[in-house]
């Protein structure tokens, strides 16, 4: 009998003094055989080396992003990317129509558009996720009159509707945060109401309810924990729609105003170039395109590590 | 059924009635004074309040929105401050211009969505299904202007196969069909090609194939026309993105569309132009879903008999 052992044995097992780093490189290389690891580490790869540019963006290029300098307007890249003799004017991704640095005004653009968008994601995450929770959990009338404020939103054409106020309001950074906050929260509140719905009927929820726990501390307590897995999938998928809100906005010159540099700004600026100077419109695009391609990248993996019922979602 | 549809109805007549006091509130909440923008800068205190009485922003808010409220049955949206004429007409002009590119670019998603979604399906992780799912994460990353003035630098700069601007014949839509319809396609595609699996494992499909039904015949005839329901709700989705894809690309190719004149709106802060455009576009939205749902439950038996 006791030949069998019970699974969880294995775990009590007296461990050898090395045993640490083992258990660490058990769990690694188990973490690596699951389906959809390789695709998370490649985006989250990639997503790591752009954020980390554009925040390190003052030890990377020494050029000032909004300084002028009209006898080097319009210089091609050069693709010179040797850092250790500093040239002042080196300018790897070449300039702008200003002679301003491309590299630079890329990595301090890239820099405002994350974290305008993050924050903008926050606020989207922090809203969503309390309606959807709400609803979710209390059912009933609550979540009929807050499903139908989602119908609202979701009916609305919010582009239309973003590019009025910021009109209206002129441009500020709060304005924009709460534009991409309000564009972003529909997605987490149904998602989220969706997964708590499937969890109130389960046995720990009705156990909880019989010992008396009340519906806050089910909620909070037992229910969100199961929830954070989707709602990590929604914020990888929502994150880089919202970078994409933010810079459709600013090349429609209702975003980030100048002489703050963002990537929409400065291809709104290039499409004076286009027929002579490529790279002005086109760089900002593909860093843009890295950012939001190595998010869809995360939350592919995500979804196939945490969930493969979210599929279709 | 047709309770069920009468209900809804009512429930969305019910949401456009709040969309457009949303919408009204708001441009009143955030817009200045539409006088102080069309008036001269020095323009004395008189000229001003000719210009309130001429916009009608002078009486009380609530008679204003009656106002307004009460033009809508009637096809009145009330009048453009720029032009001058009433903007239900300004945005009717331009509607056939953008409807064709909405139709085209949907038409372009549809059609590269189930090539490849029923190619991935039919074999998914093969190459053509990788493909797919690149194709569709691509499409997904890229923001819809950047992609048209790429293929304007490509196609109109380098090759000059394409006009760049405006519109002069089906030329003209190419290029932004393309940017839009890149815009559109992943959903269609990951919705068709999981809807294509799962149908791909049912057993009617089992039993077709044991019949020795042709696989071309299986797929085409039986197993796409239940995976194709999930599709016609996407659309309905899709239209937002459309929406969003037609204004970027109107701009960026100077293409005379509702989307531009909402720009061209928004930059001359023309208030009832723009509120005619959001409450317009809620609507064809709003009532384009609609008729989605009352299309799905004529198809499939099974969501007659729940509702």
């Amino acid at each position: 009998m006791e030949l069998i052992g019970v699974p969880g044995d294995i775990d009590n097992l007296p461990l050898a003094p090395e045993s640490r780093g083992k258990r660490w490189r058990e769990k690694a290389s188990s973490f690596r055989r699951r389906e959809g690891s390789g695709t998370f580490l490649a985006g989250l790869l990639l997503f790591c080396v752009m954020a980390g540019a554009a925040l390190a963006a003052p030890l990377i290029t020494d050029h000032d992003p909004s300084r002028n300098n009209i006898t080097a307007r319009l210089v091609p890249p050069s693709w010179d990317w040797s850092l250790t003799e500093r040239d002042p004017k080196a300018f790897p991704l070449g300039t702008d129509g200003l002679g301003r640095d491309m590299l630079s005004r890329i990595l301090y653009g890239l820099r405002v558009s994350l974290l305008l968008a993050f924050a903008g994601l926050c606020l989207s995450m922090a809203l969503g996720v309390t309606i959807g929770m709400i609803s979710g959990v209390f059912g009933g009338r609550v979540d009929a009159i807050l499903m139908r404020l989602v119908d609202l939103q979701l009916a609305f054409p919010y582009i239309v509707l973003a590019m009025a106020i910021v009109a209206a309001t002129k441009t500020s950074i709060p304005i924009l945060i709460v534009l991409l906050g309000l564009a972003g929260w529909v997605y987490f509140a149904r998602v989220v109401r969706g997964v708590v719905l499937q969890e109130m009927q389960r046995d720990y929820v009705r156990s909880a309810q019989v010992l008396g726990a009340s519906r806050w501390r089910i909620g909070l307590r037992y229910v969100l924990p199961n929830v954070l897995p989707a709602i990590a999938i929604i914020a990888t998928l929502q994150f880089p729609g919202l970078i994409i809100f933010e810079a459709t906005l600013s090349f429609l010159g209702l975003g980030i105003q100048p002489p703050t540099p963002s990537l929409g700004g400065m291809m709104l600026d290039g499409t004076q170039y286009i027929a002579s100077a490529w790279w002005v419109i086109t760089l900002p695009g593909v860093a843009i395109l890295l950012v939001t391609l190595s998010l869809n990248i995360i939350s592919d993996g995500l979804r196939q590590l945490l969930d493969p019922r979210l599929q279709t979602a | 059924m047709r309770k069920v549809i009468l209900r809804r109805l009512l429930q969305n007549i019910v949401l456009v009635v709040v969309i457009v006091l949303v919408v009204f509130i708001l441009m009143r909440l955030t817009a200045g004074d539409p006088a102080r923008m069309k008036a001269p800068v020095f323009a004395s205190d008189e000229i001003l309040q000719s210009y309130r009485e001429q916009f009608g922003t002078d009486r009380p808010l609530t008679a204003q929105l009656w106002d307004f409220v009460s033009g809508i049955p009637r096809g009145d949206f009330g009048t453009s401050f720029r032009y001058q004429q009433p903007v239900f007409e300004l945005i009717w002009q331009r509607v056939p211009e953008t409807a064709l590119l909405a139709f085209t670019s949907l038409t372009l998603a549809l059609l590269v969505a189930i090539v490849l979604g029923v190619a991935g399906a039919r074999r998914p992780g093969s190459a053509i299904d990788r493909f797919g799912i690149a194709a569709s994460t691509l499409g997904q990353s890229a923001p819809t202007f950047w992609v048209a003035l790429m293929l304007v630098l490509i196609f109109s700069v380098h090759f000059r196969w394409f006009p760049a601007v405006g519109f002069t014949g089906w030329k003209s839509l190419v290029l932004p069909s393309i940017a839009v319809a890149l815009a559109v396609f992943p959903a269609d595609l990951r919705v068709l090609r999981s809807s294509m699996i799962d149908t791909f494992h049912q057993e009617h499909i089992r039993t077709a194939r044991a019949f020795g039904i042709s696989n071309r015949r299986i797929t085409w005839l039986y197993a796409f026309r239940n995976a194709a329901l999930p599709l016609i709700t996407v659309v309905g989705i899709d239209l937002g993105y459309l929406l969003g894809g037609t204004i970027v690309a109107e701009v960026v190719f100077n293409y005379p569309g509702v989307g531009q004149l909402a720009i061209d709106s928004v930059n001359a802060r023309d208030y009832p132009l723009i509120q005619a455009i959001t409450i317009l576009t809620a609507m064809v939205f709003v009532f384009v879903n609609l008729g989605i749902d009352v299309l799905y439950m004529v198809l499939d038996p099974r969501i007659r008999i729940e509702a």
